[in-house]
C-alpha cells in the first residue's frame, strides 16, 4: 500500500453492512459507533432519537470553523444536498441515511458519505483553485489550523497554488528520514515532469509564513507544494485534493514504514551477528544427534 | 575505500590475535571475587596500554587489555544525519539484546559506538580465532549495511500528483 | 483531556484480529490475522531475503485481502496466541492501523493483548515497536483472561466488580481454562483442553457424512459450520434428549437449507442429533478425540483445586465464560450443574470423614454469560481503555525514552472498582 485511501472504510463497511441486511430482509438493528480518522477528526454513526431505521453519520473536525470561513458549509450542501440534516450536538456536520427507503446506487452514496472528511477538506482547495483560475491575488491567502499543533497554509497567485504544511515531528530522528524522504520528492519531479514543486525544509520557516499565525518553532519541517494550472483545473482537481489532503499523514505514515524497515533490516542484522557468535562455540561432541528420519546417533 | 579498509581490518585483526591471550585471575582486592580487571581497573600493574587503531577520523578501534579481559570499543562512521540515527538505532538494537550476545558491553565507552567485553570465561568457552573474526565483521558490515540502507532508501519514491 | 481521541484497541488472536475504537461493544474489524507477501525465490537467510529494494516493503496485503493473494504468501505471524515472526507483525500493524483504523498513531493511546504465559521480552518487542516505529503516546498490554473476566461487568451489579475469577476461553483451535486471582493469572494452573470450535465442526461433518447425501462434498464443512452455528445447543441429559426426539420427532428435527456452490441448485439437511450432540464433545471428549477424556466441568475444577487455597472460592463462584465456542445455549448452566455436583459431592465427603463434627461452609458456584461473550477479550479492552484510569496506568512515550523497551514488562492492574 503505497497511498492512502481516502475514504474511511469502517463507515463504509458499517453502513454497507446495514443497508445489506436490510435489503436481505433483516431486521434494522440499532448501532451506535465512535470511530476516529486522521487529523483529529471523529465520526460517529448512530440512530437519531433511537429510529432504528435511520442512520446518522456525523463528523466532528476540530477546525471546522475555519473550514467555513472558506466555504466549508456550501460544498457540503452542494454534495450531500439531499442527506444532509442539522447538526448533532458536538459534531459539525450529520448526514442521514433512511433504511426504508434505499436509492438503488447507495453503494455510491456509501461511498459518498465515507469521503466526508475530505469534502469538508476540499472546500479551502476548490476555493483557492478558482481564485488562482481567476487570477485574483491579495486577500488569497488561508492558515488551517488542521491539527493542534500543525498548521497548513493555502496562497492563491495569478499563475500558482502554494500550499505549506507545518508539521510537527515528535522524534528527532523523523526529522531526517523526514527530509531524506522529501529529498525523494524532489527527485521524483525529475523523472515527471508534471509533478508539481515541492520544497522541504525545517528550521527556517519559509518567507509566506512571515506574518501569519502558520505554526513555526523547532522540530517543525514545512512542506511547500507549488501547484501549477494543470493541477488544479477542473478534470485533475479532484486527484489533486485527494491527494493533498492527506499529504500529511501520508508523509508520517511512510516515515513510519521507513523505521519499520530499519526494524526489519537490524533484526535481520542480529540474527546473522548472532550465528557468528555461535559458531564461535565449539560444538559439543558427545551428544546424540538426529538423522532427518528421526533416528538419532552418537558423533565419535 | 577498500584500499585502507584491508590493512585497517588487518590491524585490527593482528592486535586482536595478540589481546585475546587471557588467563584466569582473582581479584587482588577481594577473597573470592573474580573481575573483570579491565573494567575495574584496580591495579595499574594488570593493565595493558589501550591501543587505538584509527583508519581516518571517524572510523577507529580502541582494544584495552588486561590480565583477565579485554575491552573493544569500535567507532563507525557516520558520514550524514541519516547514517547517525542508523548507527544510533542499530547499536541500541543489538545492546537491547545484549543478553544473547554474551561479549557485548549493555553501554558503550564514551566516544565509540558500540563494545564488546570478553573475559577469560568467554575465551575457555569459545574458539579465540573465530571471536576475533566476530568483531572484525562487525566492524565491517556495520558500515556495509548503514551504505546498503542507504541505497535501498533513495529508492522509495513513488509519490506524485499528475 | 475531555475532547482526547479514543484509544486504539487491538486484540490479535491467533486466527483472528480483533481492531477498534475504546468506548464501542463492538470490533470495528475482525480481520484473520494472516498477511501476504511478495517472496522472491532466491536462496540465502528469511531474513535477508525480505529486504526488497525500493518499495517492495510496503507491497503486502493484510486480513481478509491477504488470503486467496496469487502470486503473494500468505503467513500467519501468530502461532498458539504468541507473535512469531516480529517483521510481518510490524508491517501488519502498519496496516491495521493506517488502512483499516485509520488513526495517526501519534495521536491515540494503544491497548494490546498478549496471551497467558507470554514472554517478557515479548512485551519489550511489541513496545519496541508502538514507540519506535509508530511513536505512539501510551501503550498498556493487557493479558486476555483479564479482559475477559473485565468484560463480565456489564451484565453485573457495580459493586460486584471483582478480577477474581476463572475465564473459560474457547475459540477455534484450543480450550483454555484460566484462573485469574485480583487481576493476576496464576500461570502454574492453566490447562489446556484440546477440544474447540474446529473440533465440534468436524464432529457433526462427520454425523452428517454417515447419515445425509445431499451435501456437496466440498461445502460439507462449511453446511457443518453453519448448523452448528445455528442449531447447536446444550442438552442436560443425552439419553432423555435422546427419547425427546424419538418421541417428537416434528418438534425436534430442524432443515437447514442450503444452495449448491457450482450448480446452484438448493439442497436440503435434516439437522438431528447433531443439535445437542456437536456440544456435548466438550463434556465426553471420548466422542471425537480418544485420547482425552476429561470433560470440561472436571478440568475447570482441577485448575480451581490447584489453585491457592484463599482464592478457590473466589474463583468458583465467577467462572467467565469467553469466545465463539461457548455461545451455545445453556453451555453455562451445564457447566455450573456439573461443577456444583463435583464440589458439593467433595464437601460431603469430608463432612463424613470427620464423623459430622464439621460442617463446611457450601461453596457458590457461578458461571457468568453475557452477550458480548464472543469478542469478549476486546469488549473488555474498550471497556477498560475508556476508563480515565486507562491514561494513568498506560506507559507513556516519555517514560519509554526515559527507560527503555523493560518497563513494559510489568503492566498494573487496575479496573477494580469498588
Amino acid at each position: 500500500m503505497i497511498l492512502l485511501e481516502t475514504n474511511n472504510r469502517i463507515v463504509q463497511e458499517t453502513l454497507t453492512l446495514k443497508i445489506k441486511n436490510v435489503q436481505d430482509g433483516g431486521k434494522a438493528d440499532s448501532v451506535d459507533i465512535t470511530i476516529a480518522d486522521f487529523d483529529g477528526v471523529l465520526f460517529h454513526i448512530s440512530n437519531p432519537d433511537g429510529v432504528k431505521t435511520k442512520i446518522m453519520v456525523s463528523i466532528s473536525l476540530k477546525f471546522y470553523k475555519e473550514l467555513q470561513e472558506h466555504g466549508a458549509d456550501e460544498l457540503i450542501k452542494r454534495e450531500y444536498e439531499s442527506i444532509l440534516t442539522s447538526p448533532e450536538s458536538g459534531y459539525n456536520v450529520s448526514v442521514v441515511i433512511d433504511l426504508e427507503n434505499i436509492p438503488s446506487d447507495w453503494p455510491n452514496l456509501v461511498e459518498k458519505v465515507s469521503l466526508l472528511k475530505r469534502n469538508c477538506f476540499a472546500s479551502v482547495f476548490e476555493k483557492y483553485f478558482q481564485f488562482q483560475e481567476q487570477g485574483q491575488e491579495g486577500n488569497a491567502r488561508a492558515v488551517i489550523h488542521y491539527r493542534d499543533d500543525e498548521t497548513m497554509y493555502v496562497e492563491a497567485k495569478k499563475d500558482r497554488v502554494t500550499v505549506i504544511f507545518s508539521t510537527i515531528f515528535k522524534d528527532d530522528d523523523d526529522i531526517v528520514i523526514g527530509k531524506v524522504f522529501m529529498q525523494e520528492f524532489k527527485e521524483g519531479r525529475r523523472k515527471y515532469q508534471q509533478a508539481p514543486q515541492v520544497l522541504f525544509s525545517h528550521k527556517e520557516p519559509p518567507q509566506e509564513l512571515q506574518n501569519t499565525d502558520a505554526r513555526t518553532g523547532d522540530n517543525i519541517g514545512y512542506i511547500t507544494f507549488v501547484l501549477f494550472p494543470r493541477h488544479t483545473n477542473k478534470n485533475a482537481k479532484d486527484n489533486t485534493i485527494n491527494l493533498i489532503h492527506m499529504l500529511r499523514d501520508y508523509l508520517h505514515y511512510h516515515i513510519k514504514c521507513s523505521k519499520a524497515y530499519i526494524h526489519q533490516s537490524m533484526r535481520a542484522k542480529t540474527t546473522d551477528f548472532l550465528k557468528v557468535l555461535n559458531r564461535a562455540r565449539p560444538e559439543i561432541k558427545d551428544k546424540e544427534k538426529k538423522t532427518i528420519t528421526g533416528k538419532t546417533f552418537r558423533q565419535n | 575505500m577498500a584500499a585502507t579498509l584491508k590493512p585497517y581490518l588487518s590491524a585490527v585483526r593482528e592486535t586482536l590475535t595478540a589481546a585475546i591471550c587471557l588467563q584466569n585471575f582473582d581479584s587482588q582486592l577481594v577473597e573470592r571475587h573474580n573481575k573483570p580487571e579491565v573494567e575495574v581497573k584496580s591495579n595499574k600493574e594488570l593493565l595493558l596500554t589501550p591501543v587505538v587503531i584509527s583508519r581516518n577520523e571517524r572510523e577507529r578501534v580502541l582494544i584495552e587489555g588486561s590480565i583477565n579481559s579485554l575491552r573493544i570499543s569500535i567507532a563507525i562512521k557516520q558520514a550524514d544525519e541519516i547514517e547517525k540515527i542508523l548507527c544510533h538505532k542499530f547499536t541500541r538494537f543489538m545492546m537491547m539484546r545484549a543478553e544473547n550476545f554474551t561479549i557485548l558491553r549493555r553501554k558503550q565507552i564514551e566516544g565509540y559506538d558500540i563494545s564488546f567485553l570478553i573475559t577469560n570465561f568467554h575465551t575457555e568457552q569459545m574458539y579465540k580465532h573465530k571471536i576475533n573474526s566476530l568483531i572484525r565483521c562487525g566492524a565491517e558490515s556495520i558500515t556495509l549495511c548503514d551504505s546498503s540502507f542507504i541505497s535501498i532508501k533513495t529508492k522509495r519514491n513513488c509519490y506524485r500528483l499528475r | 483531556m475531555a475532547n482526547r481521541l479514543p484509544a486504539v484497541v487491538i486484540d490479535n488472536g491467533t486466527g483472528y484480529s480483533k481492531m477498534g475504537y475504546a468506548g464501542n461493544t463492538e470490533p470495528q474489524f475482525i480481520i484473520p490475522s494472516a498477511i501476504a507477501i511478495k517472496e522472491s525465490a532466491s536462496v540465502g537467510d528469511q531474513n535477508q531475503k525480505r529486504l526488497g529494494k525500493g518499495v517492495e516493503d510496503l507491497d503486502f496485503f493484510i486480513g481478509d485481502e491477504a488470503i486467496n493473494q496469487p502470486s503473494y504468501a500468505t503467513k500467519w505471524p501468530i502461532r498458539h496466541g504468541i507473535i512469531e515472526d516480529w517483521d510481518l507483525m510490524e508491517r501488519f500493524y502498519e496496516q491495521a492501523i493506517f488502512k483499516y483504523l485509520r488513526a495517526e498513531p501519534e495521536d491515540h493511546y494503544f491497548l494490546l493483548t498478549e496471551p497467558p504465559l507470554n514472554t517478557p521480552e515479548n512485551r519489550e518487542y511489541t513496545a519496541e515497536i508502538m514507540f519506535e516505529s509508530f511513536n505512539i503516546p501510551g501503550l498498556y498490554i493487557a493479558v486476555q483472561a483479564v479482559l475477559a473476566l473485565a468484560a463480565s461487568w456489564t451484565s453485573r451489579q457495580k459493586g460486584d466488580r471483582t478480577l477474581t475469577g476463572t475465564v473459560i476461553d474457547s475459540g477455534d483451535g484450543v480450550t483454555h481454562v484460566i484462573p485469574v486471582a485480583e487481576g493476576y493469572v496464576i500461570g502454574s494452573c492453566i490447562k489446556h483442553i484440546p477440544i474447540a470450535g474446529r473440533d465440534i465442526t468436524y464432529f457433526i461433518q462427520q454425523l452428517l457424512r454417515e447419515r445425509e447425501v445431499g451435501i456437496p462434498p466440498e461445502q460439507s464443512l462449511e453446511t457443518a459450520k453453519a448448523i452448528k452455528e445455528r442449531y447447536s445447543y446444550v442438552c442436560p441429559d443425552i439419553a432423555k434428549e435422546f427419547a425427546k426426539y424419538d418421541t417428537d420427532p416434528g418438534k425436534w428435527l430442524k432443515k437447514y437449507e442450503g444452495i449448491n456452490a457450482v450448480s446452484k441448485k438448493p439442497f436440503s439437511v435434516d439437522v438431528g442429533y447433531e443439535r445437542f450432540l456437536g456440544p456435548e464433545i466438550f463434556f465426553h471428549p471420548e466422542f471425537s478425540n480418544p485420547d482425552f477424556e476429561s470433560p470440561i466441568s472436571e478440568v475447570v475444577d482441577d485448575v480451581i483445586q490447584n489453585c491457592p487455597i484463599d482464592v478457590r472460592r473466589g474463583l468458583y463462584k465467577n467462572i467467565v465464560l469467553s469466545g465463539g465456542s461457548t455461545l451455545f445455549r445453556d453451555f453455562g448452566r451445564k457447566i455450573q450443574r456439573d461443577v456444583k455436583r463435583v464440589v458439593d459431592g467433595r464437601l460431603k465427603a469430608s463432612e463424613e470423614l470427620s464423623g459430622g463434627r464439621i460442617k463446611p461452609k457450601p461453596i457458590d458456584v457461578g458461571v457468568v454469560s453475557h452477550p458480548m461473550q464472543r469478542y469478549a477479550v476486546w469488549f473488555g479492552g474498550s471497556l477498560l481503555a475508556s476508563t480515565p484510569e486507562f491514561y494513568q496506568v498506560c506507559h507513556t512515550k516519555a517514560d519509554y525514552d526515559e527507560y527503555g523497551p523493560s518497563i513494559c514488562r510489568h503492566n498494573p492492574v487496575f479496573g477494580a472498582m469498588a
